[in-house]
């Protein structure tokens, strides 16, 4: 399935909302193994919040092979494929290792700790 | 009767004392109920970040059911009284006068997030004056980097009041500045205590504020349990900065961090304040304009096909 985000949101993808509706459509699609592009052409904003929110949670489904093979993005510009490309690496440390999370903390807290 | 406090505004400019002289009115005022007048009879220059602070502090004031009022009659130098009329400062605190166009770039109040017009902001009143000479896909392309930090400060501020901002283009030096403040919950003193959540055990109060903030501007960080945003839209920003050889300062609680092209430096402040400044300067050369790092971009995981 191809879906022109310009049409379903808008030139301006940006908020948690915006995305989640993406999220709506995609994800049952993904699940069904079906094949999905989603056209970026003439969207001129695409934030992280809504890529976070849009195709972040897809990591709950799937790794990283699964959704390379069945997800597709087309038409972007260099900067929005950055900032897909680091949405993706973040959602996948955060939804498919659980010790990211732990590591992260650590590091905050080891600065108390040395202080003892 | 609540007393009537009068604040003398001195010039303000864009460097770290001129940023704790407005920190030091802040305090002034205080937190309970009060009754102020901003005179600004000794001030011969208000830099666009003071026209932020000073915009969100009298917001702040009325939200703390006390009041703010301009004394717009003793503005004294004529430039100044130019400026404040040009970007909207003067008219959104009670001046007659209506902006216009010119090299300052409108004083601007978001109480909530409306991303269309922040965004309409920063293509048209904010890049789109011809400052800097790009293509329409680049300036959406430097809107996209910047809105970021809109978008995290209205996701983690926490601010009752919104966000303030204001912008100047600086002809003689080829810069466009642009600065956010809230009077929310600061960078720090989130940090401290998403630390006392998940380490309760811990002193987190102890933490220092560089600590806090250099945390903060690691990517995959988060205060957000649940979240898997992880500081993804300061990281681009960063990038981004990096790249133009811009420059962000922030000012945050009792800390202070500066991102430039080669460094990044994170330190405490002299000067408390409760909420967030976000300062940056963007080179206005279209030769800094190359959005895209390529060597980050070859070692970015090649994750989701595109094309």
């Amino acid at each position: 399935m191809n879906i022109r985000l310009q049409e379903l949101i808008g030139d301006r993808c940006i908020t948690a909302e915006q995305g989640q509706k993406l999220l709506t459509i995609i994800e049952p699609l993904l699940l069904e193994n079906e094949m999905v592009t989603v056209d970026l052409t003439g969207v001129r904003t695409l934030l992280s919040l809504f890529l976070n929110n849009g195709i972040g949670p897809l990591f709950k489904h799937f790794d990283r092979q699964q959704l390379d093979h069945l997800l597709t993005f087309e038409h972007l510009s260099e900067t929005q494929k950055q900032t897909l490309r680091l949405v993706l690496q973040n959602a996948e440390a955060y939804h498919r290792d659980p010790t990211t999370q732990k590591a992260i903390d650590n590091t905050l807290s080891r600065n108390l700790e040395e202080m003892d | 009767m609540v007393p009537q406090k009068i604040i003398h505004i001195p010039t303000l400019e864009d460097n770290p004392a001129d940023f704790h002289r407005l920190f030091q009115i802040r305090n002034q005022i205080g937190r309970e109920p009060v009754s102020c007048r901003f005179d600004f009879s000794r001030c011969r220059y208000l830099c666009h970040n003071a026209v932020a602070f000073l915009g969100g502090l009298a917001r702040l004031v009325g939200y703390q059911r006390g009041s703010v009022t301009f004394d717009w009659n003793s503005v004294q130098d004529r430039w100044l009284k130019t400026s404040i009329r040009q970007n909207g400062f003067a008219e959104a605190f009670g001046d007659v006068f209506t902006p216009w166009d010119g090299t300052t770039i409108p004083y601007r109040e978001d109480n909530v997030f409306h991303p269309n017009k922040v965004a309409d902001y920063l293509a048209d009143h904010w890049l789109g004056k011809g400052w800097i000479h790009v293509s329409e896909a680049l300036k959406d392309a430097v809107v996209e980097r910047v809105l970021e930090l809109y978008v995290n400060a209205f996701e983690h501020a926490q601010s009752a009041i919104g966000i303030f901002s204001c912008g100047q283009y600086f002809k003689y030096i080829n810069e466009l500045h642009l600065t956010l403040v809230d009077f929310g919950i600061g960078i720090p003193t989130n940090v401290r205590g998403y630390l006392k959540r998940i380490r309760p055990d811990l002193p987190a109060e102890q933490l220092k504020a560089e600590i806090c903030l250099d945390w903060a501007f690691q990517r995959m960080t988060t205060t957000k349990p649940g979240s898997s945003s992880r500081g993804v839209g300061l990281d681009l920003l960063k990038s981004f900065i990096r790249i133009n050889r811009g420059k962000m300062s922030v000012y945050s609680n009792d800390g202070y961090a500066e991102i430039t092209n080669d460094k990044e430096i994170f330190q405490s402040s002299a000067q408390p304040f409760d909420g967030t400044i976000f300062h940056i300067k963007l080179v206005c050369d279209e030769t800094f304009y190359s959005l895209t790092n390529e060597t980050e971009e070859n070692t970015i995981l090649n994750i989701g096909r595109t094309r």
